[in-house]
């Protein structure tokens, strides 16, 4: 079944909490299962959303889960029950 | 002096506002929880399908106030200012909810086009105002829009197969069936007491639905 954007959204902020809440950029590719291009949308979107965030760990750039991101992926169930019942 | 002719068996007065606030309400419910899930992702359509409870919700609140002031409920309205109250509370109530019905059939069917958008709305206005009776119309208008929500609901829980979607679904099939009920009220009052009374089933069923999504799933 597609995937939509809410479901995109919540598999790379899921694979961020499931790595402690910070990830490198190659892993984030990898488990959020999108080309490079699109991960990078997706990622500018999620900065904007406050829902992530550029950080640093030995020099290197990782994307750490905001408490936006966090509520987001505590909330998805709820959401997704939602946006499908209601037909969204 | 424009007279006024109340809906419905005297009997019933105060009990259609009290129907209508409680609409309202649960309206108001689905308008915020739809909020919350746009304040957390940002999408478009969650922002319209807000709107437009949030727009049933100012439409049954006018509705109710408008339904217990002219049933002097609360205060006895001077019979000069009847007719105004009669005219701009109905009028109000009639646009604001036509409104939300055309947003939910544009989210529900995900119509996507301006000009299929702009031609439904440059449809319904003139059709609400030229016709002879503003209620008549108004509950046609109604019964075609639900109709076509309740068949986007249809659909989606044929695809979805959730007990929330087929609630959803009950639930504006209810809705549209008041709507028919309230067009047959010139025949009987007891049409406008079963109107009343399957649109607050309705909104009961809708109530349901959205308590059965925010419910935590047992394998989360």
């Amino acid at each position: 079944m597609k995937r939509t954007k809410i479901d995109i959204v919540y598999d790379m902020l899921r694979a961020i909490e499931d790595k402690g809440g910070r990830i490198i950029p190659t892993h984030l590719l990898y488990k959020s299962n999108l080309s490079h291009q699109r991960m990078k949308l997706y990622l500018e979107e999620l900065k904007q959303k406050n829902l992530i965030r550029d950080a640093r760990e030995k020099g290197k750039l990782v994307y750490e889960l905001t408490d936006e991101g966090r509520k987001f992926v505590q909330n998805y169930k709820q959401m997704k029950q939602f946006t499908e019942a209601f037909g969204l | 002096m424009v007279s006024v002719q109340l809906q419905g068996p005297e009997w019933f007065f105060g009990m259609d506002a009290s129907l209508t606030a409680f609409a309202a309400i649960i309206a108001f419910c689905v308008a915020f929880v739809s909020l919350r899930v746009y304040r957390i992702t940002g999408e478009r359509k969650y922002a319209f399908f807000t709107a437009s409870f949030v727009l049933l919700t100012l439409g049954f609140v006018i509705r109710a106030a408008t339904d217990a002031l002219l049933e002097g409920l609360f205060v006895t309205i001077p019979g000069a200012m009847t007719g105004t109250i009669f005219f701009f509370g109905y009028v109000t109530h009639i646009l604001l909810t036509l409104t939300a019905y055309l947003i939910l059939v544009v989210v529900t069917h995900k119509i996507k086009d301006w000009r299929i958008i702009a031609l439904l709305f440059l449809i319904l206005v003139p059709s609400l105002l030229i016709s002879g009776s503003y209620f008549l119309s108004f509950y046609g208008l109604s019964a075609i829009f639900l109709a076509f929500i309740a068949l986007a609901y249809y659909q989606n829980c044929r695809k979805v197969c959730k007990i929330a979607s087929y609630l959803v679904f009950i639930a504006f099939l209810l809705l549209m069936f008041a709507q028919l009920q309230f067009l047959l009220e010139a025949l009987h009052d007891y049409w406008y007491v079963g109107a009343h009374l399957t649109q607050a089933v309705g909104y009961l069923v809708l109530l349901f639905a959205l308590i059965k999504t925010l419910l935590k799933p047992r394998n989360s």
